[in-house]
């Protein structure tokens, strides 16, 4: 896992990387809102929504005699930014960084596309699955950077364990022999009390057996 | 290269990955079904940001979602509560491979801290908005894009070094 160094080095380059990208992404994000609005159109084509697509003044979508406004949407529904900060902000090679990002980035793009299409049934229909989507994408959008970083990142982060050490771990946890009887039981400090008396966490054995797995301490 | 997606998904990761979509799932629903009668959340933080906004000579006035400070404005909703990082927070202690115990440590505090950081940014936000108004839209999505995530990041990773850390690290004494 991480030590404190590097976990503060992270958080360090996290804020100075966002803080640097966010600033020209103020004018760049419009040219990711108009791509998303032509990738857009052909999902609503297929759903029989005719669009065309405003470049000029307030940019949005026109649908029938309905405008559908994008201004401002890239400040304010997506986390691409933090997304990258976070990926160029971590400890892993320059490989799994591209992997990173280009994984990522079209997973946001995906539900992007996703949350533009659904706000014409939501909107324009009062669609009722529709309206829920476009109401889901606030938490989407903090959960899906979160998760897709943390997969990528889990063994540079955490560590990696393999099956054996997992089952391993869990199985120690989980069973135990009791010193008293030899049976094996989950949840031996439950046994012993129950079978043999409360006295019996003072006998010797119990006593060594629990030194021996000090993580039972807490079951006392 | 190669990806081995039934592994990956078997994996210790994978079952993190998994556990913690349905995590957020199952959360997520819940307060959407009664975000109705949890707008109290919203009308709490509303009335925190009234009492706390005075003192640092703020004045300031509450009615239900609307904070009223120094001639702006704020209406509090969903995004300002914190809700959304707390679920995301949430679902990751829930799927995290660890015992109850750490999971139960890590949870109340962890909220708590993200709420009060939820707090701080309202405050920050309310200082910019009244005193520098040009930049407070800027200043509102940096802030809200940003913490949003980065918060979650360091409270759960605190949270697995300084919890989970520690029960491994005794656990192979």
């Amino acid at each position: 896992m991480w030590g404190r160094d590097e976990f503060l080095r992270f958080v360090a380059r996290f804020f100075i990387v966002s803080t640097v990208l966010f600033i020209p992404w103020v004018w760049i994000g419009k040219f990711y809102v108009l791509l998303l609005a032509n990738i857009s159109r052909l999902p609503l084509a297929i759903m029989g929504y005719s669009t065309k697509i405003m470049t000029q003044g307030d940019i949005g979508f026109i649908c029938g005699d309905k405008f559908i406004g994008l201004a401002n949407a890239h400040l304010v529904n997506f986390n691409i930014i933090p997304f990258i900060a976070l990926v160029l902000a971590s400890f892993v090679s320059k490989e799994r960084k591209v992997w990173m990002l280009v994984v990522g980035l079209l997973i946001l793009m995906v539900s992007h596309v996703i949350d533009l299409v659904a706000h014409f049934p939501a909107f324009l229909e009062s669609s009722q699955p529709a309206t829920i989507v476009v109401d889901s994408i606030g938490v989407v959008g903090a959960s899906l950077p979160f998760i897709i970083w943390f997969a990528f990142s889990w063994q540079e982060v955490i560590g990696a364990r393999s099956k054996e050490q997992v089952e391993t771990k869990e199985k120690r946890k989980r069973v135990y022999e009791c010193p008293l009887c030899g049976i094996q039981k989950v949840g031996i400090i439950e046994h012993i009390k129950a079978v043999h008396g409360k006295e019996a966490l003072r006998d010797e054995k119990v006593l060594k057996f629990i030194e021996e797995n000090p993580d039972l301490r807490r079951k006392l | 290269m190669n990806v081995d997606i039934k592994a990956e998904l078997q994996s210790e990761h994978g079952r993190f990955i998994i556990g913690f979509a349905l995590a957020v799932l199952v959360l997520y629903s819940t307060y959407y079904v009664l975000r109705d009668e949890l707008s109290v959340i919203r009308m709490g933080t509303a009335a925190i940001l009234g009492f706390l906004l005075p003192l640092i000579g703020m004045e300031t006035s509450v009615a239900g979602e609307i904070v009223t400070t120094c001639g702006l404005s704020l209406k509090i909703i969903d995004e300002c509560t914190a809700v959304f990082s707390i679920i995301v927070y949430a679902s990751a202690i829930i799927a995290y491979p660890t015992s109850i115990r750490n999971k139960v440590i890590g949870f109340f505090p962890g909220i708590l801290i993200l709420y009060t950081l939820d707090i701080i940014r309202l405050i920050v936000l309310a200082i910019v908005g009244v005193n520098s108004p040009g930049a407070f839209e800027f200043v509102h999505v940096y802030l809200w894009q940003t913490t949003f995530i980065i918060f979650v990041v360091i409270t759960f990773l605190i949270w697995l070094r300084v919890v989970v850390g520690r029960e491994e690290n005794v656990g192979q004494r």
